[in-house]
């Protein structure tokens, strides 16, 4: 052996550190479930949605309604509004470019009462015993005497106490909207602090912004995985310091892994522009799943003396491989990444631990004796009754498509956000999408809703379109009312109001305006929220849950139900795994009827036992794709336990310690996403336990005599 | 701010626990004509009432921003937010008897002139309110004067 050859897996370490220490800047990682759904209208919309001031909003509110707590919120306001990174939409000030618009157009804008013509007697006479006779103080409009134009009803109205927004019986409210150019995990996460650094000290206060969620998510789900590797490295150390006794071997081992699994990096990140979070403490793991080639050929004694090739570990290897293959299909980019990597690391490490490690060469360590646990197991029963329970459970397994349950439940933030959501009555409505290709449609699209969902809240729907004003026009002029001017005059006056009081009733300007054409600019300006992306024009609105079935009649609505669009890609996603994880079944019964056709029985049982436990397991429910999508990798691990046991000198010499320390590993690698707070992790953690439970009891068997 | 602070403290000399007899003088523009009303107003903890003796006995109880109106015929409730002249004006008094100096420097400019003091409207108030004037003698409050930008105007007249 050339001396050069005991450093070239290390000096293969070192050239990966070194592309990966260049290129790691350029590889986004994310936290945002979101961004790995398959691509697709629903998550156009879901995107466009954040746009939307609505959408980044901040909710602030002091308890009670006292000095203190009004001096809380104003100051609150001052410190916030301080930073620019804000604009306060709770002013209760009037703005005074929908001022000017709305004095125009007002009998536009309200409501017309077309009924009988009034009594314009009596009706002046209402008017003038209203105000000597009411015990508190009343105005009129003396731009239309006669009630022609009613207000519109305000269906969500905002409650003011003492001049400021209050919520509920809470407090007062103030409500902000982050400014447009903060869109980045880095701009959330700079609000975040500036509000609780300016919030710091004060007492009952409650706050909610949606991109609080990006923030703590992010943060609790990169700690999380950070303690998952960690905790996962450190217990795969200690296992190899032992298991493997030779410190030169360790250190090209651990090499090896690190070489793969920053390649595999690195590739995954010229790929994707954005890497799941998950892919770190799943590739982690799959380590674990490498490392079993070297085990076996070092316990098989490869790296000691020349040896054939191992089919079995081949074999092991490529139905691993191809199983990944099978799944990297599914149209999620979040299994995909996954399984690419794997694919990658897997392979670098395959060619490293066989075709490198016996050239530079190891002494093979003393097999563990203590391991070699044998107890008679009744394989063919075992892989008879496991079928049978497989077969009867499944049709009472229910998937949970909710994708909350994969994402990390922020329970404070949760409740927070249930808590504002109450007061301000938006609990049970949900956000709505309108699409149109001009302004005009856009106003036309929000009246149509707003006349279906009564209940809806639909800020567009304040304006009106060219059709129906000059539909108003023709209404105006069918009730003749500038002729009734001078009659109003003259009864006003004998019932004693002040001469030329309603002179300015029913002026020209009001009943004919010209029809002003609306823009983006001009509706922002009055403060609407419109935005404007690629030819289109959107606005949004609120609507009841209940009430959205009617929407599919309305192409131009979409709602923004995260829950709904969660739903339907994990739809999809599971139908595509179960095709996958059918496909990779039927891999899985080629291989074992390729290669263990004499040792059929016992080799299936470590496929069959680890799936009928864990399907039994979620009998009960709650059965997600996490846990779906680990069920079928650990059939594919289960598969190799499979291939190495039907080898007959599995049973007969100390290598079955190989086949030991590789499930005690693997339970050490993934075995441990069962302690994180992620509900996908933890998910894949519980499957990977409850199988290589299985598959540790049915390597300490050995076949009857 | 400190002289409205003196203000406001004189103000709640008037206004606290008891009821006060006033009298009130509506002028009503459209009809240029003048309202006379007499009561007595209360401040609750979390209420105001004024019950009215003349032209006829009315109890008025302003609570969270709805009033409500008791007379012979039976209850009456409305909402004062759908009235902005009135709702500054429930405003203006809460605010005086409450010492919220915070709430009156949100809407009026403040000046003081040996027994009167000047509101003037600011930003939205200014949309509604013309001017206010609170006049007070020794450490009560005297008369209230509120002008409303339709021309109308309310004056009270603490009679005790």
């Amino acid at each position: 052996m050339k001396s050069w050859t005991k450093f070239l897996n290390l000096l293969l370490c070192m050239i990966a550190g070194t592309v990966f220490f260049f290129y790691q800047n350029s590889v986004h990682i994310s936290t945002n479930l979101l961004t790995f759904l398959p691509e697709g209208q629903n998550k156009a919309v879901f995107e466009m949605y954040s746009e939307f001031k609505n959408a980044k909003e901040l909710l602030v509110a002091t308890e009670g309604f006292n000095k203190e707590s009004l001096s809380a919120i104003k100051t609150i306001e001052e410190k916030l509004l301080a930073s620019n990174l804000f604009t306060l939409e709770s002013s209760i000030a009037p703005n005074a470019k929908l001022i000017a618009y709305t004095q125009k157009n007002t009998f536009y804008l309200k409501n017309l009462t077309k009924e009988n013509a009034p009594n314009i007697h009596e009706t002046l006479k209402t008017l003038h015993d209203n105000i000597i006779k009411n015990p508190y103080y009343t105005s009129i409009d003396a731009t239309d005497p006669l009630g022609y134009f009613r207000s519109k009803e305000q269906k969500m109205p905002m409650t003011i106490r003492d001049g400021h927004l209050a919520l509920g019986d809470f407090g007062y409210l103030s409500v902000f909207s982050i400014k447009e150019s903060a869109n980045t995990l880095e701009d959330y996460e700079k609000i975040y602090t500036l509000v609780h650094q300016e919030l710091l000290g004060m007492h009952n206060v409650r706050l909610f912004s949606p991109i609080f969620y990006f923030v703590e998510n992010a943060k609790k789900i990169q700690e999380d995985v950070t303690f998952l590797i960690l905790l996962s490295t450190a217990l795969l150390l200690v296992l190899y310091i032992f298991i493997i006794k030779n410190i030169y071997l360790l250190i090209n081992t651990i090499a090896t892994l690190a070489t793969s699994a920053l390649l595999s990096y690195v590739l995954i990140g010229m790929l994707w522009s954005e890497v799941s979070v998950f892919v770190l403490a799943f590739g982690n793991a799959i380590g674990t799943l490498a490392i079993d080639y070297m085990f076996h050929y070092y316990f098989y004694g490869h790296y000691d003396s020349q040896k054939k090739f191992n089919t079995s570990v081949f074999y092991g290897f490529l139905t691993t491989l191809g199983g990944f293959l099978i799944f990297s299909f599914v149209d999620f980019p979040l299994i995909q990444q996954v399984c690419i990597f794997a694919m990658i690391s897997l392979s670098l490490s395959y060619l490293q631990f066989v075709f490198l490690f016996p050239r530079i060469g190891f002494k093979k360590a003393q097999p563990y004796k203590a391991f070699d646990i044998s107890i008679p197991l009744p394989y063919r029963s075992i892989a008879l009754l496991s079928l049978l329970a497989i077969a009867m459970s499944l049709p009472f397994i229910t998937l949970d498509t909710n994708i909350k349950n994969l994402d990390y439940q922020n329970i404070g933030l949760m409740k927070e956000e249930r808590f504002f959501k109450k007061s301000i009555k938006k609990e049970g409505y949900i956000p709505l999408l309108i699409e149109a290709n001009s302004i005009e449609q856009l106003i036309a699209h929000s009246n149509t809703l707003n006349n279906t969902f009564k209940n809806a809240t639909i800020p567009l729907s304040y304006f009106f379109d060219k059709t129906f004003y000059e539909q108003r026009k023709k209404e105006i002029e069918a009730l003749h009312i500038k002729e009734k001017k001078l009659l109003i005059e003259e009864e006003a006056t004998k019932l004693g109001f002040r001469e030329g009081f309603f002179k300015n009733a029913y002026k020209e300007e009001l009943l004919d305006p010209s029809y002003q054409e609306l823009t983006v600019e001009i509706l922002r300006e009055m403060g609407f929220d419109v935005v404007y992306k690629e030819g289109k024009y959107y606005t949004f609105a609120l609507v009841q849950k209940h009430e959205k079935g009617i929407l599919e009649k309305y192409p131009f609505a979409y709602s923004i139900d995260a829950q709904e669009l969660f739903f339907q890609a994990l739809h999809s996603i599971a139908q595509q795994l179960l095709i996958g994880g059918i496909l990779a079944i039927a891999f899985i019964v080629f291989m074992l009827l390729m290669i263990c056709r004499k040792s059929l029985a016992l080799s299936s049982t470590f496929v069959l036992l680890p799936t009928a436990l864990t399907v039994l397991f979620f009998l009960t429910g709650g059965f997600t794709i996490a846990h779906l999508f680990m069920l079928f990798i650990m059939m594919l691990f289960g598969i190799d336990y499979g291939i190495y046991m039907s080898n007959e000198e599995s049973f007969q010499d100390g290598t079955k310690s190989a086949i030991f320390f590789s499930i005690i590993d693997t339970f050490a690698g993934f075995g441990v996403l069962i302690l994180s707070d992620i509900g996908a992790l933890h998910d894949m953690g519980l499957v990977s336990c409850i199988a290589t439970a299985a598959i540790l009891v049915l390597l300490m068997g050995r076949k009857r005599a | 701010m400190k002289s409205m602070l003196v203000f406001v403290l004189l103000m709640c000399a008037l206004f606290a626990n008891t009821s006060s007899r006033f009298k009130e003088t509506r002028y009503v523009y459209a009809l240029d004509k003048n309202i006379s009303l007499e009561g007595f107003i209360t401040f609750g903890e979390h209420n105001i009432i004024i019950e009215y003796s003349k032209p006829e006995p009315k109890v008025l109880t302003y609570f969270e921003e709805k009033l409500t109106i008791q007379d012979q015929s039976g209850y009456t409730i409305v909402d004062v937010q759908s009235m902005p002249s009135l709702s500054y004006f429930f405003m203006i008094i809460k605010a005086v008897h409450d010492e919220n100096t915070l709430l009156l420097d949100s809407f009026f400019e403040t000046t003081i002139k040996a027994n009167q003091t000047h509101l003037s409207p600011k930003g939205v108030t200014a949309e509604i309110l013309e001017e206010v004037y609170v006049e007070h003698r020794d450490k009560a409050l005297k008369s209230l004067h509120v002008k409303i930008k339709n021309g109308d105007r309310i004056s009270i007249e603490i009679m005790d």
